[in-house]
């Protein structure tokens, strides 16, 4: 396990190396740079631009600027913005809190929907319940996040509003001036996380519903049954531990998204969060935070595949790694 | 089983840039980019132009129209103080910002959504007023030749300085933070987006605590542009090097509020200035400027009660509000005009945008001119902008310096009489050829801007139906709007139509010659050009000469007329409407005044809320 381990790790280096480079040719590549910012002011002259230029090393060739990239990351220094003049780890550090809050409830919501149900939809196959959470899923697969996030702040927000009933904030994590507890918290919550987790929830339910099925109907739960097993014992210690496998590796491989965070979400809901916090540097080609978060998240990613892997080899005894 | 790469959650998420896109583009497509500055802004003369909103706000006397003298009489007016009602202490404000400011410092950030905020803290030296006249803020007049603060060379202003005054922390404003302000400015180090003029300074002196002698090298017109923020020479010890230090993101200002704080992301808070000069104001406890990620969402927001004012509204949002009960839109013609820049150069080939080389359809003056009277400008604003703004007449609508032109006919039937003398001929499927050259253009403007895609299903059809034919190729407002160094079209001259918005601002002669002179085409040696165009012509280009080259108005604003005929008889530009100014405010809020040659924030510390 150990070497396995080791080997892993040591294959990480090349992947991530090779990733920050491909990203970075191809942010340098694009047809815009962080003077875009400055391009429509009609009173900067060519000496001007020329100044900045310099003064940000946009005329160093790209494998010096990619060199200089690297040098200051494996320092540990994630560098700074040339647009807002931060350093990138102090933009992050604002923004990483915020995700962690907001996507940490939205899993466990999601969690909390979808192993009930899955579960549920398994035992009583084609019943109809199993058909309804079915329908439910699809729905959930096929409403992509931007509209039902638009639809849900003009009813919950808008149009409860203006017909009397209580209503939800339509962005935000608190009231603005007046930061009102718990219960303000949790109401600028409920958007947010009912728009994720409902999306989410329609993938996880049918992971679970399937590795489910595909348990119950293997010998040993037959047995199980046959033995005489209370049908609770059959589900939740056999059953339910087995099905857990397939499961468990797909929310671990999920996990990276608690770092970089749903970017339409938080956009649609004006949350503070990293995954807007790409998109605005994306659109600003504030190099030096895009290189940072998009290599954190890599390296995020290539970890929790490996954690996954991992965790699946202690889970079930009859995995082994060469 | 990596499945999990390419699941549909996370397909969806990686898909959303595309929505992305298309809501950011939209909230920053007519604004020209997405971080377009309002270049320095100054201005004599009244808009003639009619106000066409019911506004809540009170108007003072000097938003009625006037005409400018002549020569400019140094104002002593001060700011137009809170009107009709007695003014309410206390309340927090919320503005709602579709844009997150880079940098709160207006001299590193050329956003206009950095002085939105900055405005509130930091003060000039002089103030623009919507009248078109300046107003001392921290002088104590406007220098002029009359009063001795401008010499009679032109080259010598002298600034006197308001005594009393203290910084928000209590250490008294002298002139030594007016030449901190021209150290930082110039400063190498800093990365300061704008110096112009600034160089030309000679020499800044303080022979007392309240005067300041500015000497420039040569004449600088514009030099009521200078000094519209001071930066406190206390902060930073006196060191110029201003770059990375916590100023930019929180500043200390004379202005009537203070910064409190910023979550990133999410809002910027800040309280009412104690040390303010008139011990009376600001009426307001605090603002908070609340940080949404895009106009629809600011929209929503303050439809639900969660923001008071919302700023940079575009004319499709115009129904919408109309139909608020609670709200007050305020629309207002700016100096901004949405117009077709031509390039008149070859777009393609070895002499890509060398003026020497016409180019094959617009290099003849007849068929710019056939295209100009094939548009009818006037079903534009009444169709696609509801009829709320005007025809624009030429590149300078606005302002002391603005000439009063006709607009241009709509005349199809000319038009083809023209294309025909030009020698260009109907083809069988209606399209004109000419030695063989297709009358077929690419005509390009931001993605994702409704009205700007409508303006062009329209343009298209209009010039279609004369026989040229238009191809619509947009690009995002990044790559449409970007410069020499980003490969961008109109920088290197592969392009024919353009469609953008571009404004000349209170003293417009940088933008003018930026734009027009021959000297300003694009190159590696003049990246920052801007005669996109193409179009060599000495009689703009003395015409700008003459303009730069005194401080007497009356001939600045002759010259500047031949400048805009000039450009509308090459058909360089052609103007196609006037965009407004839109804002909207709820209707408890008072006190303000709108004001085209500054932003939203320039009179806050005579808003109050009426609970």
């Amino acid at each position: 396990m150990s070497r396995y381990l080791a080997r892993r790790l040591i294959e990480a280096v090349p992947l991530l190396l090779l990733i920050s480079m491909a990203v970075f040719f191809v942010l340098q590549i694009l047809p815009a740079g962080p003077l875009s910012v400055y391009e429509n002011d009609p009173s900067l002259t060519t000496e001007d631009l020329q100044r900045l230029e310099e003064r940000f090393g946009l005329n160093d060739p790209i494998p010096v600027r990619y060199a200089k990239w690297l040098t200051t990351f494996a320092r540990g220094d994630l560098g700074y913005s040339l647009v807002t003049h931060q350093p990138v780890s102090v933009m992050i550090g604002d923004r990483l809190p915020n995700t962690l809050y907001l996507m940490s409830v939205a899993f466990l919501v999601t969690l909390l929907i979808a192993l009930p149900i899955g579960i549920i939809s398994a035992l009583k196959q084609y019943s109809a319940i199993d058909h309804l959470a079915t329908m439910l899923s699809f729905v959930g697969y096929a409403v992509p996040p931007f509209w039902s996030g638009l639809m849900v702040i003009i009813l919950f927000s808008v149009r409860f509003k203006e017909w009397g009933l209580p209503s939800f904030p339509a962005s935000g994590m608190f009231t603005l001036g007046a930061d009102g507890g718990i219960a303000d918290r949790i109401s600028h919550l409920v958007l947010p996380v009912s728009v994720l987790a409902l999306f989410n929830a329609a993938h996880y339910t049918r992971y679970v519903r399937s590795s489910m099925l595909e348990v119950l109907h293997m010998d040993y739960v037959r047995t199980a049954r046959a033995k005489g097993l209370a049908e609770q014992s059959v589900v939740w210690a056999h059953a339910l531990k087995n099905a857990a496998l397939p499961v468990v590796t797909v929310i671990t491989l999920d996990l990276p998204m608690l770092f970089s965070g749903a970017v339409v979400t938080e956009s649609i809901f004006a949350w503070p969060g990293m995954g807007r916090l790409f998109l605005e540097s994306a659109f600003r080609f504030d190099y030096a935070v895009l290189m940072g978060v998009v290599t954190i998240t890599a390296g995020l990613v290539i970890f929790s595949t490996l954690f996954a892997d991992v965790l699946y080899a202690w889970l079930d005894p009859r995995i082994r790694f060469t | 089983m990596p499945h999990r790469l390419f699941s549909p959650s996370s397909f969806a998420a990686r898909l959303t840039p595309l929505f992305a896109v298309l809501s950011v583009a939209v909230a920053c497509g007519p604004a020209g980019a997405p971080p377009a500055a309002t270049p320095p802004l100054q201005a004599q003369a009244t808009t003639a132009a009619p106000k066409p909103t019911a506004a809540a706000a009170p108007t003072t006397a000097a938003a009625a129209p006037t005409t400018a003298a002549a020569a400019p009489a140094p104002t002593t007016a001060p700011r137009p103080a809170a009107a009709a009602g007695a003014a309410k202490r206390g309340g927090t404000l919320r503005i709602g910002l579709w844009q997150e400011p880079t940098i709160l410092n207006p001299y590193l950030g050329t956003q206009t959504v950095t002085t939105v905020v900055s405005q509130n803290i930091l003060e000039g030296l002089l103030q623009p007023m919507p009248d078109g006249t300046y107003a001392p803020d921290l002088a104590a007049e406007v220098p002029s030749p009359q009063n001795g603060g401008v010499s009679a060379d032109g080259l010598t202003v002298t600034w006197k300085l308001k005594p009393g005054i203290t910084w928000s922390d209590g250490k008294p404003f002298t002139a030594k933070d007016v030449i901190f302000t021209h150290q930082v400015i110039i400063n190498q180090a800093n990365p300061v987006a704008n110096r112009t003029g600034y160089t030309d300074i000679e020499s800044i002196t303080a022979p007392s605590d309240t005067t300041v002698v500015v000497k420039y090298k040569t004449l600088y017109a514009a030099f009521k542009d200078h000094f519209d923020n001071i930066l406190p020479e206390h902060v930073f010890g006196g060191d110029p090097n201003i770059d990375k230090k916590d100023y930019n993101r929180a500043p200390i200002g004379t202005g009537p509020f203070v910064f409190k704080s910023w979550a990133s992301g999410d809002n910027i808070t800040l309280e009412r200035n104690p040390n303010f000069r008139d011990k009376d104001k600001p009426y307001l406890d605090g603002m908070i400027l609340k940080i949404t990620p895009s106009r629809e969402a600011a929209i929503q927001a303050f439809k639900v009660g969660e923001i008071d004012v919302l700023w940079n509204l575009i004319e499709v949002n115009i129904p919408e509000f109309q139909a608020m009960p609670d709200a007050v839109l305020e629309a207002q013609p700016s100096d901004s005009v949405e117009r077709l820049i031509l390039n008149s150069s070859c777009p393609s080939g070895p002499q890509q945008g060398d003026p020497s080389c016409p180019h094959p359809v617009l290099g003849d003056q007849r068929v710019r001119e056939a295209i100009e009277l094939a548009i009818d400008k006037k079903a534009l604003v009444e169709k696609l902008l509801f009829g709320r703004t005007t025809v624009a007449t030429s590149v300078i609508p606005l302002g002391w310096y603005a000439p009063t032109l006709q607009p241009t006919e709509y005349n199809p039937n000319k038009a083809k009489q023209l294309l025909d003398e030009a020698g260009w001929k109907p083809g069988s499927d209606g399209i004109r050829t000419k030695d063989g050259v297709r009358a077929h253009l690419e005509y390009s403007t931001t993605t994702g801007d409704r009205l700007r895609e409508q303006t062009q299903q329209v343009i298209q059809e209009q010039l279609a139906s004369v026989g040229i034919e238009l191809e619509i190729k947009n690009s995002p407002s990044a790559v449409l709007l970007g410069g020499w160094a980003d490969n961008a079209p109109r920088a290197r001259g592969n392009f024919d139509i353009g469609m953008w918005t571009t404004n000349a601002g209170l003293d417009p002669q940088a933008h003018l010659a930026n734009y027009f002179h021959s000297n300003q085409v694009p190159s590696e040696q003049t990246r920052g050009g801007r005669n996109y165009h193409r179009l060599l012509d000495p009689e703009i280009d003395a015409a700008l000469q003459e303009a730069g080259s005194t401080v007497d108005e009356a001939k600045r604003k002759a010259a500047y007329q031949r400048v805009a005929e000039r450009v509308n008889a090459l058909k360089a530009h052609i103007v196609l409407y006037n965009r407004l100014e839109i804002d909207a405010l709820k209707k408890t809020i008072k006190g303000y005044t709108r004001n085209t040659w500054d932003d939203l924030a320039w009179d806050t510390e005579n808003w109050w809320l009426d609970r």
